[in-house]
């Protein structure tokens, strides 16, 4: 199981959009992932769960991956986020 | 029962001989529903079915719009929102817990706004917009799995209440005459009976009590009355009137290319109101002398296209192309009360809710892909916009600076931009007003039903919105009389105009340009030249 923290950094947040992208890319993977923000803990494969996270930006995320293919799918995740969902930053 | 004569509003002209469809939808209304026996496996099928229709519904709006990114993207999130087993395990919990399908859905997505609502500061509107089209979209496929069109087919539909989008269907399906319960004349169901050219009666006393399906049914649109099972001597007479009225109809060809004048010698014009494509092809085959109102919310099918520029400048660069050189004014699209509701929280009343430019300028990126897709348009060199639900005049000056700045950004010359008077408030200052604007559009419905304080809706108050009312044509000669001065052009939209009488007198009093339904054009300038 790996755990680590990303940062919002695309200007309107994660709206349906990225929260959208988000979901595409998590569900590709086999590995379980819940996503952590100010105390709320949700699905990392449901849009809904994802969406009610709200983050705008600045606000930082906490990932837990479990799963044999936990590491590709973290680094695409990081990678999703600091390219800021190909949004204004 | 033999030949039993009942009377409600007239809605649609014309009469229709045939047999009664019963379409009791009030029988699955929640208010009602206490009488249906629950049972939670019906309504957690009622639910997969509406979802699973959506699905593939998305799938099948995705492989259209492949090519549209934004479209695309928006549809594929909807997608996955209802693929989302959240979303099944959360609606099916609370079906178990005894809720109806229908309130499940509302109950489910009012907390999820809330709480998205609650966690987020500023919070995006784009995303709660988004969340309330997929609960408007499953609550309808709901009430579409529930409501059977199937053998409307050349049947007279008997029915409580109908909304628009319950028209256009039984329409397509191809039922030829409509009699309901409730209604009135001004409702947007009228407005599209009659663009249809479909005879239609609102508004008859214990209707859905006295017909049984196949009865047969004659609709007199012209009265207002509907006769369940007519006798031999009825049939006949109605079968003669009928003949007479369709000869009297082709007799208004006759009057296309006629001009009409007042007694001073000016020029009255009819432009015509645009709901869909079939009023445009009214519109131009009535020879109107131009477009005065698109009702743009109702062109809108696909909630998406709200988003798209591009899609929505197709259909409207269609219109601009097709009418011209004459001109069209294309209303900004008015949200809210009885049209496409997409307000997030539920309204005690609607009617004086966030509606027209009130939604817009809190919704400015719904505003401003409008205007884009519009602007482009007007380069066809034809076309006006208008600002519906007018309150202030500082609404009308804060909507031209943002027409203003978007034209800039599109290097495109501003279009005129003109005001709808609908509110009382915007008629008593219509002076300052004036000052503002391109020209004046009177929405004498709206304005109507806020003047006698009376629902244009509500068919226990129809008495009092009274056309012929002195104060209230006082008022519109005070809002002609600064126009005038001013110098700028003033049309009057809306039923007022479509009724005979006052027309005629509306006329009498100097108002020279009508914006009316384009089905009833050529009888207009008929009633005029007699």
């Amino acid at each position: 199981m790996i755990e680590f923290e990303v940062t919002v950094v695309n200007r309107a947040g994660l709206h349906t959009r990225p929260a959208a992208t988000l979901v595409k890319l998590t569900s590709k993977y086999k590995s379980n992932i819940f996503i952590e923000k100010d105390g709320m803990r949700i699905n990392g494969k449901s849009i809904i769960g994802v969406m009610t996270l709200a983050a705008e930006v600045g606000s930082s995320l906490c990932f837990e991956i479990d799963g044999l293919d936990e590491n590709e799918m973290a680094k695409e995740i990081v990678e999703l986020f600091q390219s800021g969902f190909g949004e204004p930053i | 029962m033999l030949n039993h004569r009942i009377s409600g509003i007239a809605i649609s002209k014309g009469i229709i001989i045939g047999k009664a469809k019963v379409l009791d939808f009030d029988k699955n209304q929640n208010e009602l529903g206490v009488l249906k026996v629950f049972d939670s496996e019906i309504e957690k099928a009622k639910f997969a079915f509406a979802r699973k229709s959506l699905i593939y519904n998305s799938e099948r709006i995705i492989d259209k719009y492949k090519h549209k990114e934004k479209i695309k993207t928006i549809i594929e999130s909807e997608l996955m929102f209802l693929q989302d087993e959240e979303l099944t395990n959360s609606i099916d919990n609370l079906i178990n817990n005894g809720l109806r399908c229908e309130l499940a859905i509302e109950d489910f997505f009012s907390n999820y706004i809330e709480l998205i609502s609650t966690n987020s500061n500023s919070l995006s509107k784009i995303k709660v917009n988004d969340i309330q089209f997929l609960k408007h979209k499953l609550i309808q496929e709901i009430n579409d799995v529930e409501n059977d069109y199937s053998e409307v087919e050349n049947r007279i539909i008997i029915t409580s209440l109908l909304d628009t989008d319950e028209i256009l269907k039984i329409h397509e399906n191809g039922a030829i005459g409509f009699a309901t319960e409730y209604g009135s004349n001004l409702s947007h169901s009228s407005i599209i009976s009659r663009s249809l050219n479909i005879p239609a009666v609102f508004g008859v006393n214990s209707l859905l009590r006295l017909v049984k399906d196949n009865d047969e049914i004659i609709i007199d649109g012209y009265l207002g009355e509907i006769i369940i099972n007519p006798d031999n001597k009825t049939r006949i007479h109605f079968k003669n009137k009928q003949k007479q009225a369709d000869e009297e109809l082709k007799s208004y060809q006759d009057y296309k290319d006629t001009h009409v004048k007042n007694k001073t010698g000016a020029k009255i014009r009819f432009y015509s109101n645009i709901n869909n494509i079939i009023d445009l092809e009214n519109t131009l085959m009535n020879n109107a002398d131009g477009i005065g109102l698109v009702r743009t919310e109702n062109l809108v099918h696909e909630i998406e296209e709200i988003f798209e520029e591009d899609v929505q400048f197709e259909i409207y660069n269609k219109i601009a192309e097709s009418i011209y050189p004459k001109t069209v004014t294309f209303r900004l699209f008015d949200f809210g009360y009885d049209k496409l509701n997409l307000n997030d929280e539920k309204e005690d009343n609607p009617a004086l809710g966030l509606r027209g430019v009130r939604y817009l300028l809190k919704n400015k990126h719904i505003l401003e892909t409008q205007l884009k897709a519009l602007i482009r348009t007007s380069v066809n060199g034809n076309v006006k916009l208008l600002i519906p639900m007018v309150t202030f005049t500082e609404e009308v000056i804060e909507i031209k600076s943002i027409i203003s700045k978007v034209s800039i950004e599109l290097n495109i010359q501003m279009p005129k931009v003109g005001t709808m008077v609908e509110t009382p408030a915007a008629a008593v200052k219509i002076k300052q007003i004036v000052k503002v604007s391109d020209f004046i559009s009177i929405g004498t419905n709206d304005l109507m039903q806020y003047f006698f304080a009376a629902d244009r809706n509500n068919e226990h108050v129809k008495e009092y919105l009274d056309y012929s009312d002195a104060s209230f044509i006082k008022l519109l000669s005070k809002i002609k009389k600064v126009c005038n001065k001013k110098e700028k052009e003033l049309v009057i939209c809306g039923q007022i105009a479509s009724d005979e009488d006052s027309l005629l007198h509306l006329v009498n009093n100097g108002f020279q340009n009508f914006s009316v339904i384009p089905a009833r054009i050529l009888f207009l300038k008929k009633i005029l030249l007699q």
